[in-house]
């Protein structure tokens, strides 16, 4: 009997917080009350009719494993089925006439059979695991493959933490649902069918005292399984949030210590647990009712069997063999019914997860249309944007920038700043309007082909796991090393890198030598240096250096992207400076345009603030 | 069970009715029994392991509350959750066992007692050969669980590469790479599946030798009972009710297999807990009290002094040297080096310390909630929470946030938030808390020049003559201070007004000045 569950998967990745209701005390409400998590996901989840088709689909394409695994488990049954049988001939014969030949001959048998049974065994364990394995690389290579072709602007409204969790928790939920479920459950339906044959060749009669219990255990089980899946998943993600709440505590420990939270983080730790410990007790309360009635299902059949033995005995129907035999058969079916309902409960977890795993591909494909770029000028025609209806972010914005040129974006923040960066990048088109680069609209083309014509660098900087060279060679696998440490230079950041032991070979990341931001932020820049678009857009790109150095950097690279368009959005207002044309931004219209110079003199908010600036020098 | 069924087929044999019914009775009862036996043993036992793993929960939470400032420069946060989640639950599982295990236990004895009633032999032949099975199936349990550690090791590894790769995505579908990072990810899949594939191997081969060993006591059984059947020693049901026996007896001996693994990784995992909850705080703290009004604040280390009731600015060469001071001034390094007039910091009450001084440090965290759980900290209350928004500029962010602004979620630990935006409200909220003493890390570094100028005349007007520290290079914000101290080194270079500094020392100029 596997009561107790299997070990929970680790969470480590970020879950929101975002309060999970109480397990209803009527199990009749549970349904409703998990709207609230539904309005949290920001990615769709795959409908029940898609998961099951999927599911089905991956079983006809692997039908061949499957039929592997169901003639040898076939073979074990059918060896698992030999002693019963022969030790009821031995009780019937010893009954009869006591004879210790008849012994030796069934001692023979029952070895001979258990011999088999367990190099079946061996081999049936083997095939499902080879297919179950099988499966589950193929589902999550299949769902990282579709991850990383994602739209952009579907990967920023997500965020990181929703994909995360989708790749940890819920590839995590399936590796445990098919690992073992999958395989399990093929191997009990055909040894429930084998079983039943076996009781149908032998003692066709006790067919019915076998299956007495069924229709009970089959309507506990749609009541459980009804409401199970769902609570698992709220329990198993309320467990998620209580690490996330301590890892939150550890991370944060200086700011909870300087503001005296400590107290606050406790309660919000207690408070997470008992959650969690609610939800624990709400899927105990389900299982305390449902084994229940499973339990009884073992000895229903073997009572009623009992009964009809006698009955049909004394009618001369049956031997002692056949009674035997059909009793310990009515045993032996118990088993594998219970693991069946049991890992299909398991499967049901697995289940919920799938369906966001699928999630996935119904993720809207980005607007292609058509036509290319006939040049690298980049120009605005009446830019509406905004992230929800009625608070536009962009007002109306229109112009014009030659190829080459330097323009700097400043103004105050909250001003669409960062979001003008966006959409000349073409992580998304404007709601209304048109931005083209060359003539040719850049929220609308391929991603692919959008990236080899303006490339963003944000603040947001990520070292991924992997070696130093792998970092910095994203857009080109194949750059030399001279191209690479070309490009280290072109970003200052020779010198630190060759004070790295193994140079480009270097491990970074998570797990390996750990890079300040401000080293991070040097190879996001140094990437574009490889990417080689003609137009960059720098978005608070140097903000993590120091004053000197970022002024450094800023001249470095500029020798290297020279002739290239670069829009750098920066609240420095040193970058301004040494731009071409100055764009002030403000509450979503440009609300000033022009050179340094002209700015100045036509003594707008621009030359107030740089007065102010330069007083002090 | 086996002895019901035993009676049973003997009734039926017998052809005694009487005897048939109270077999099915029995049965029937049992079958009742058993389940309703279960299922409260499945209650204690999930029951106890509840609270094991609440209990220990609350125990790492509480130290790391305790600890504070000090846990990152102790152990690493990934270490405290894999704690908290990994080894809590093995630690926890040890208690779900015992109950099953002390089941076990008890119900082999009461087998072993039945047994040896009826039959002697039969029941010498199962107690000793039980247990000896046991045994045999031990040396295989070594090489499994180290195969099953090398899978989840590829495992971790795959998973850990497919979170960076989401980590990363923005940037990967911004450059390009996906390609590479794919066949990396599809690579280290493959390798789980090859490894989960060798596990199975082993596995397989424990679940072959789980048939063949109960079976040869199966085999054992009929030999021997089929024996005295014959001789008329054992009568047909009996022998029944003993090979249900020899079968039952398995489950006990499953349960004490999986109680020794167990029990050794529980051990381990409680080891790990219990280290982490000896770790000891850093810095040590004392009983007294911190004056209401002082004269000055030193770090021996500097020579850095801080007079009280003043706006000091502190211009630093390098800004390692601006966090490790901002943390000597709070009290969150070599507090025994750190003075309030002559009474060092390490003397000091930690929650006096901690209310008198706000050391803001360069990236505050920004805890997950809404705005207004932001701000539910202690503060002196003069300040509102409107009006130390309003002083950090930050009214804007709350219009841009979904819902009312003040209940808004700030997810993902203010990540959704720009570094700016987290700034400032970093700021509105140290400005909320209102310590008489507030020291600043570069408060203004992501913050826009317009929004800077307007933070730095607010700032200084809102704080009043309370005192406060500003570590910064920005002019705009200098020009507001009372006075600034140049800290080159690692020392105390130059102390004057910032208008001074810029006209009569070259170095300052170099730091300070932007724009030629």
């Amino acid at each position: 009997m596997k009561w107790h569950k299997p070990p929970r998967p680790t969470d480590e990745s970020v879950l929101p917080t975002t309060a999970y209701p109480s397990p209803p005390k009527d199990t009749s409400r549970l349904e409703k009350s998990f709207g609230l998590e539904k309005s949290a996901n920001r990615l769709p989840i795959a409908s029940e009719a898609t998961v099951n088709s999927h599911m089905w689909n991956l079983l006809w394409s692997h039908k061949g494993g499957f039929l592997w695994v169901a003639v040898l488990q076939l073979l074990t049954t059918s060896a698992a089925l030999i002693p019963p049988r022969a030790f009821g001939g031995l009780l019937e014969d010893l009954k009869n006439r006591p004879d210790a030949t008849q012994v030796k001959n069934t001692v023979y048998i029952v070895i001979a059979a258990l011999l088999l049974q367990s190099i079946f065994v061996y081999f049936t364990k083997v095939r499902a695991s080879i297919l179950g394995e099988f499966v589950l690389s193929a589902l999550r290579e299949r769902f990282v493959s579709r991850v990383v072709e994602l739209p952009p602007n579907v990967v920023e409204r997500a965020g990181a933490g929703e994909l995360l969790t989708r790749t940890t928790t819920d590839i995590d939920h399936i590796t445990w649902a098919v690992r073992d479920a999958v395989p399990v459950i093929t191997i009990c339906l055909v040894s429930i069918f084998g079983i039943s044959t076996a009781i149908a060749l032998t003692a066709p009669l006790f067919l019915a005292a076998v299956f007495i219990g069924i229709p009970f255990v089959f309507a506990a089980t749609r009541w459980y399984l009804r409401r199970s899946p769902q609570a698992y998943r709220v329990e198993s993600s309320s467990y998620a949030i209580v690490n996330s709440v301590l890892v939150e505590t550890a991370e944060s420990g200086r700011t909870i210590d300087a503001l005296r939270l400590g107290d606050q983080r406790t309660n919000r730790t207690d408070a997470s647990i008992s959650r969690w410990v609610e939800w624990e007790r709400y899927t105990l309360r389900l299982r305390s009712r449902w084994f229940p009635v499973v339990e009884i299902n073992y000895i229903l059949p073997v009572s009623a069997a009992l009964m009809m033995g006698a009955y049909f005995y004394n009618r001369d129907m049956a031997s002692i063999a056949t009674i035997t035999a059909g009793i310990l058969y009515a045993q032996m079916l118990a088993g594998p019914i219970e693991a069946m309902l049991w890992w299909i409960d398991e499967l049901q977890t697995g289940k919920a997860s799938l369906s966001r795993l699928l999630g996935i591909h119904e993720v809207e494909d980005r607007e292609i249309r058509n036509g290319s770029p006939t040049g690298k000028d980049i120009a605005g025609e009446k830019v509406r944007y905004g992230y929800r209806s009625g608070k536009d972010v962009l007002k109306d914005i229109s112009f014009m920038i030659e190829p080459g040129t330097k323009l700097a974006i400043v103004g105050p923040s909250g001003a669409g700043k960062s979001t003008l960066g966006r959409l000349l990048a073409g992580v998304q088109p404007p709601n209304q309007g048109r931005i083209t680069v060359g003539g040719a609209e850049i929220g609308y083309m391929p991603v692919e082909q959008a990236r080899t014509e303006v490339a963003l660098v944000t603040q947001e900087h990520h070292v991924f796991v992997g070696t130093l060279r792998d970092n910095i060679t994203l857009a080109k696998p194949d750059a030399s090393d001279e191209e690479v440490w070309q490009a280290l230079r072109a970003v200052d950041a020779e010198p630190w890198a060759k004070d790295l032991e193994k140079g480009l070979e270097t491990l970074v990341g998570s797990g390996g030598v750990r890079l300040l931001p401000a080293q991070a932020q040097q190879l996001a820049l140094s990437r574009l240096v490889l990417a080689d678009p003609h137009t960059l857009i720098l978005d608070e790109a140097t903000s993590l250096l120091d004053q000197q150095a970022a002024k450094h950097l800023e001249a470095s690279l500029g020798s290297v992207l020279a002739g290239r368009t670069v829009i750098a959005i920066a609240h420095r207002l040193q970058t301004a400076h040494d731009a071409d044309l100055i764009a002030v931004v403000e509450d979503g219209v440009i609300a000033e345009w022009g050179s340094h110079e002209d700015l100045l003199s036509a003594g707008g908010a621009y030359a107030e603030l740089w007065r102010s600036w330069r007083d002090e020098s | 069970m086996p002895g019901v069924l035993g009676r049973g087929i003997q009734a039926i044999a017998d052809e005694s009715s009487s005897e048939l019914q109270k077999a099915v009775v029995s049965a029937l009862a049992i079958g009742v029994i058993q389940a309703a036996a279960g299922i409260l043993r499945h209650r204690r036992a999930v029951g106890s392991w509840i609270s094991a793993a609440t209990r220990l929960q609350q125990l790492v939470a509480r130290k790391a509350v305790d600890l504070g400032a000090d846990l990152p420069r102790l152990v690493s946060t990934g270490e405290v959750s894999a704690i908290n989640s990994n080894d809590v639950e093995r630690v926890a599982r040890v208690y779900d066992l015992i109950p099953r295990l002390s089941g076990a236990l008890v119900s082999f004895f009461v087998v072993s007692i039945l047994l040896i009633n009826s039959s002697p032999t039969l029941g010498l032949l199962v107690i000793i050969g039980v247990p000896l099975l046991g045994l045999a199936i031990g040396p295989i349990i070594k090489p499994l669980q180290s195969r099953e550690s090398a899978q989840r090791e590829k495992l971790s590894k795959s998973s850990g590469l497919a979170a960076d790769t989401v980590a990363g995505l923005r940037i990967l579908r911004g450059i390009g790479g996906e390609e590479t990072f794919l066949k990396r990810f599809q690579i280290a899949s493959q390798n789980v599946r090859a490894a989960a594939v060798r596990t199975a191997k082993m596995r397989a081969l424990l679940d072959g030798l789980q048939v063949i060993l109960p079976g040869s006591l199966v085999v054992g059984v009929i030999w021997v009972g089929g024996n005295l059947v014959s001789r008329g020693d054992l009568r047909v049901g009996e022998l029944l009710a003993f090979y249900g026996y020899s079968a039952f007896l398995m489950i006990p001996l499953q349960i004490l297999t999986e109680s020794a693994q167990r029990l050794t990784s529980g051990a381990v995992a409680a080891r790990r807990v219990m280290k982490l909850l000896r770790v000891e705080n850093l810095q040590s703290h004392g009983n007294s009290k911190f004056p209401d009004s002082f004269n000055k604040l030193t770090d021996l280390k500097s020579g850095l002094t801080i007079s009280p009731n003043q706006f000091v600015g502190v211009v630093c060469d390098n800004s390692l040297t601006a966090d490790e001071l901002v943390d000597r001034l709070g009290g969150y390094l070599e507090s025994e080096q750190v003075f309030v007039d002559d009474t060092p910091f390490s003397e000091i009450n930690r929650d006096q310390l901690r209310s008198h001084i706000y050391a803001q440090e360069k990236e505050p965290a920004i805890l997950s909630g809404t705005i207004s759980t932001l701000f539910n900290v202690k503060n002196s209350g003069r300040i509102t929470m409107a009006q130390a928004i309003e002083a950090a500029s930050a009214a804007d962010i709350l219009d841009s946030l979904e819902g009312d602004g003040y209940n808004a979620e700030v997810v993902e630990r203010g990540r959704t938030l720009s570094g700016g935006q987290r700034q400032r409200l970093a700021l509105a909220r140290t400005i909320f808390v209102d310590a008489p003493i507030a020291v600043l890390d570069d408060p203004t570094s992501a913050v826009d020049a317009h929004t800077e100028a307007r933070i730095a005349s607010r700032l200084k007007q809102i704080r009043g003559s309370q005192t406060t520290v500003i570590f910064t290079t920005s002019p705009l914000l200098l020009d507001h201070t009372d006075n600034v101290v140049m800290i080159s080194e690692g020392r105390v270079a130059a102390v004057g007004n910032h208008f001074d500094l810029l006209k009569q020392n070259d170095e300052y100029k170099r730091l300070v000045v932007r724009g030629e």
